[in-house]
């Protein structure tokens, strides 16, 4: 079962303009999301273990919802959320955006997430590391931009993400 | 993994007391000092954020401290400028300290300093000026400094005129749309650097530039699309990606300018042939099938999808753009309209046919079945297409409404989507229902909304019934999949299966189905379902009442006596009080139904069970017929109708009240008892006859409970209430002429006017009345 929903800040630039308590209500509805599609669907989770984060992203479970006008962010807002074992990675989104487009940069994202902060595993570098979050981001949603990105220019992108890393 | 380890570390941060933090803070200016990089400067860098971010409050960070971390936004190192940038997000800039970026130091703006002045853009001029140094840094092409610093400019100026379109001007819009359509129609089609991998030993000949490729390995064409691959991409190539992807707000944004005094909508309509030329090309001429990555294909519908509707926003614009675009559109809905699985790529196609294809009839036909009828009958299950299909009713109703009246009929189809996934879309039929409830679909509507739970657990079997073979141990036992599968019971799982309204409201074997889909009843997507009805309930009554459809409200009046039929009797509370109170508001709406309706009301009101199983409704129900079976509510209401209602009324009350509740029930609520003596007292005072006879009751009341305990009321409280409501209303009717006026008193009393009429208002009625109970 859903334990906790870790709300990674996918920092959509001055768009999605909130507070953190905003951020909180947020975290609140993607939490009751996940929880009551997977009671829904009564699928059975296994612990996943680190190195099987492509295999975890692949069998997440996700979905959308929408926020009216004032809850909490000014405008009307989409929310994806892609559910992976204990973690929820949500993208804020405008109504006007492309869906299929988002949910393939979340699924992106959120892997490179999981692999480059060793989220599967034990310990606690999401916190102490989040600069990582804010290069991913830079790079694969850069202010919030949606990109439409065939498999070389991610890859492209992806050495330069791994090259920082290294660092 | 989350862990422990993570929620300490968060409460550590919290709790900082601030001599700790401003020791803290100095430990970090002394190691900012140093030039080389440490890997304890950028610990602490870390920590410093998640000090921030974990407390409520900004906090405002020493000076000396501030500086610093603005200098790292220059720092040679990304890591230091994603860090400074990261941490001054958190804080709040002193005054007199932002970040400023001139002519001369614009080479060193970098993607995370830009974070920055965006999150701290304090007014429009900010923008304004920000906005015009990245045009200007974008005119002085080729770029002399890093790649980089051009390719975070359009997600930034994107950014902008998201949050302010004012700040661009004329002469920004008509410069940028220049640009746009040359990245967009001149990008190179040769492979960016690294395209050689011939190595030391390659001579000059394999240096050449090679031409990029489309995705599935071909050599591309005359255009360089976000579908093309090389091993390299240049500048222009990136610029291409970066443009296609803010095309469309742009052209969203730009449509909302021209409404504004600046007046510079037209450079993107000049451009307009060749930006169509583009998004053309990159999505809709592609081959789906060779595609070689599944992420890739993803993206194919997703340039679609863009593709698609960057066409309607340029039609929407320019109107002679329809014949050039409309035959290209027609052609790929006869492409993809046979494969479910371009469902999404085809709702914009839907869009563009709703905005623009008005002559093309047949088509639009073909369109809607689809939309309204396959989709949601076989994609139910898929929570994207769910809202998307529901956002277009929703944005696109008054349209639709006009071009494809039909989609009522749809109503059983769409509903399909509530009683999958609940709570993901019961926000879009509280905006959506009402303009399914007309006079044609009223009935049926109420019917399918009762019948939801049933609908969940049907669409539950289904799926099921399809993915697991007959022969599998998981499907045994479930006696609910047997019936699903048993072919007596298909008509019955067909109806609710049904696409289209209009083959019936309900059907006969309601109790069978009841009976074979039991066992669901706890399935949690059927109690989320049960539990959104009363909702929905509320919202289906607040629209019904304002549709005059005189069939459909005495229809539903006769369904109260079926409230029954809820599928799930814990849920019935809920659903029979919406029905309550829907019925006060309608009977005040319209007093004449309760004469029209008398005899189901009678009858539903004279049936003593009914007081135990469905007190809810029957409370209201009383009360309404004490309420409004009057001849100041309707003339033709007879002083024979008044005095059967009240001989029904009686006998229940007696019943009640002279014996034991049946076994398996509890007595009867204090509430059912004294709503039936009220309704007894004012029908009595409309017809003076029957005043002895409810007189003559009440004082046995009185008489029998003088014991302290009957078997009819449990507590003590209760029955004293119940008595001491007995007496005052049999004073009351001691004064045949004052009870008429208080139990039915003339319209103008419940319209206050008190303020106005001093010697009539009902406070000075009541006093009056108390003076005279008491000198009794």
């Amino acid at each position: 079962m859903l334990k906790r929903t870790v709300t990674i800040n996918l920092y959509r630039s001055c768009r999605g303009v909130t507070n953190k308590i905003g951020h909180l209500v947020l975290l609140r509805q993607v939490w009751s999301a996940v929880s009551l599609s997977r009671e829904a669907s009564g699928r059975l989770l296994v612990d996943p273990a680190p190195g099987q984060e492509a295999a975890a992203v692949q069998d997440a479970d996700s979905g959308v919802m929408r926020l009216r006008a004032g809850d909490p962010f000014t405008g009307e807002t989409v929310v994806l959320w892609l559910g992976v074992h204990s973690l929820a990675f949500t993208l804020v989104c405008e109504p006007h955006e492309n869906l299929l487009l988002a949910e393939g940069t979340l699924r992106n994202l959120s892997q490179h997430c999981l692999e480059s902060l060793h989220m599967l595993g034990p310990g606690s570098e999401v916190l102490l590391k989040s600069s990582r979050i804010d290069v991913l981001l830079s790079r694969l949603l850069p202010h919030g931009q949606l990109l439409f990105l065939n498999h070389r220019f991610t890859q492209s992108l992806e050495k330069d993400v791994a090259s920082f890393l290294l660092k | 993994m989350y862990s422990h380890g993570s929620e300490s570390l968060i409460n550590q941060a919290r709790e900082i007391q601030e001599p700790e933090l401003q020791k803290f803070y100095s430990r970090l200016v002394k190691l900012l000092q140093v030039k080389e990089l440490s890997h304890e400067t950028l610990d602490s860098l870390q920590r410093l954020q998640l000090i921030l971010f974990a407390n409520k409050f900004t906090k405002i960070l020493p000076a000396e401290l501030q500086q610093k971390l603005l200098s790292l936004l220059s720092s040679p190192a990304e890591q230091l400028q994603v860090l400074g940038s990261a941490v001054l997000r958190e804080t709040l800039p002193p005054s007199g300290q932002e970040l400023n970026f001139s002519e001369e130091n614009l080479s060193q703006l970098n993607t995370h300093a830009a974070a920055l002045l965006l999150s701290q853009a304090r007014s429009r001029a900010d923008l304004s000026n920000l906005c015009a140094q990245l045009i200007r840094s974008l005119e002085s092409r080729p770029s002399e400094g890093p790649t980089q610093s051009l390719m975070f400019t359009l997600p930034v100026l994107n950014t902008v005129f998201t949050l302010s379109p004012e700040c661009l001007t004329e002469d920004h819009v008509t410069l940028l749309s220049k640009k746009l359509v040359d990245w967009l129609r001149y990008a190179s089609i040769v492979q960016g650097g690294g395209a050689s991998s011939g190595g030391f030993f390659a001579g000059p000949r394999s240096r050449q530039p090679l031409p990029i490729a489309e995705l599935d390995g071909s050599v591309s064409g005359d255009f360089f699309t976000v579908l093309c691959v090389g091993q390299g991409f240049t500048e222009d190539q990136w610029m291409n990606v970066y443009a296609f992807s803010m095309l469309r707000h742009w052209l969203l944004t730009h449509h909302s300018v021209s409404n504004t005094a600046v007046d510079a909508g037209k450079a993107p309509q000049r451009h307009g042939p060749s930006i169509w030329k583009s998004s053309k090309d990159t999505g809709l001429d592609s081959d789906f099938s060779r595609a070689q990555k599944k992420a890739d294909s993803e993206l194919q519908k997703a340039c679609l999808v863009e593709a698609v509707c960057i066409l309607d926003c340029v039609c929407a614009e320019d109107a002679s753009m329809v014949y050039r675009a409309f035959p290209c559109m027609k052609a790929l809905f006869g492409r993809l309209s046979s494969d479910l699985s371009f469902a999404r790529v085809l709702l914009p196609i839907a869009q563009f046919y709703l905005n623009h294809g008005e002559m093309d009839t047949v088509d639009c036909e073909r369109v809607w079945k689809l939309v309204f009828g396959q989709f949601p009958a076989e994609l139910f299950n898929d929570a994207f297409l769910a809202y998307e299909l529901l956002r277009f009713l929703r944005l696109n109703l008054e349209n639709i409404q006009s071009r494809a009246p039909e989609f009522v009929q749809f109503f059983p189809n769409f509903l399909k989507f509530l009683a999958w996934d609940s709570p993901a879309v019961v926000e879009d039929f509280v905006d959506l229902l009402p303009s399914l409830v007309t006079t044609g679909t009223a009935v049926e509507l109420l019917h399918t909304l009762l019948d939801l739970p049933c609908l969940a657990a049907t669409l539950v079997l289904q799926l099921r019934s399809t993915c697991l073979p007959i022969a599998d141990p998981n499907s045994r036992g479930l006696l609910s999949l047997e019936a699903f599968r048993n072919p007596a019971f298909r008509g019955l799982f067909l109806f609710l299966l049904r696409a289209q309204a209009g083959s019936g409201d309900t059907i006969d074997r309601l109790s069978t189905l009841h009976e074979l889909l039991a066992e669901a009843a706890d399935w949690p997507r059927v109690v989320r379902c049960a539990q959104t009805v009363p909702v929905l309930l509320h919202v289906y009554f607040n629209t019904v009442v304002k549709v005059k459809t005189c069939r459909s409200m005495t229809y539903w009046l006769r369904l109260l006596a079926f409230t029954a039929r809820l599928l799930f009797s814990r849920w019935t509370t809920e659903s029979s009080w919406v029905f309550s109170c829907h019925l006060r508001r309608l009977c005040k709406l319209h007093p004449s139904l309760v004469v029209d309706q008398s005899h189901e009301l009678l009858e539903f009101a004279g049936a003593t069970a009914n007081v135990y199983n469905k007190e809810e409704v029957y409370t209201h129900v009383v009360w309404v017929l004490g309420e409004y079976l009057s001849v100041s509510s309707d003339s033709r209401c007879s002083v024979k109708l008044i005095t059967s209602c009240f001989e029904a009324l009686e006998a229940v009350l007696f019943e009640i009240t002279s014996s034991t509740p049946p076994p398996g029930t509890i007595c009867p609520a204090p509430r059912v008892i004294t709503t039936l003596m009220s309704a007894l007292a004012k029908l009595a005072s409309r017809s003076h006859d029957l005043i002895p006879r409810a007189s003559l009751f009440l004082s046995k009341l009185r008489t029998v409970s003088r014991n302290g305990s009957v078997a009819w009321c449990a507590d003590e409280e209760d029955l004293v209430a119940i008595v001491t409501r007995g007496e005052e209303l049999w004073s009351l009717l001691k004064a045949p002429g004052v009870a008429q006026s208080v139990l039915t008193p003339p319209a103008y009393v419940t319209t206050p006017r008190w303020h106005r009429d001093t010697s009539v208002a009902m406070p000075l009625q009541l006093r009056a009345l108390t003076s005279l109970t008491h000198s009794q």
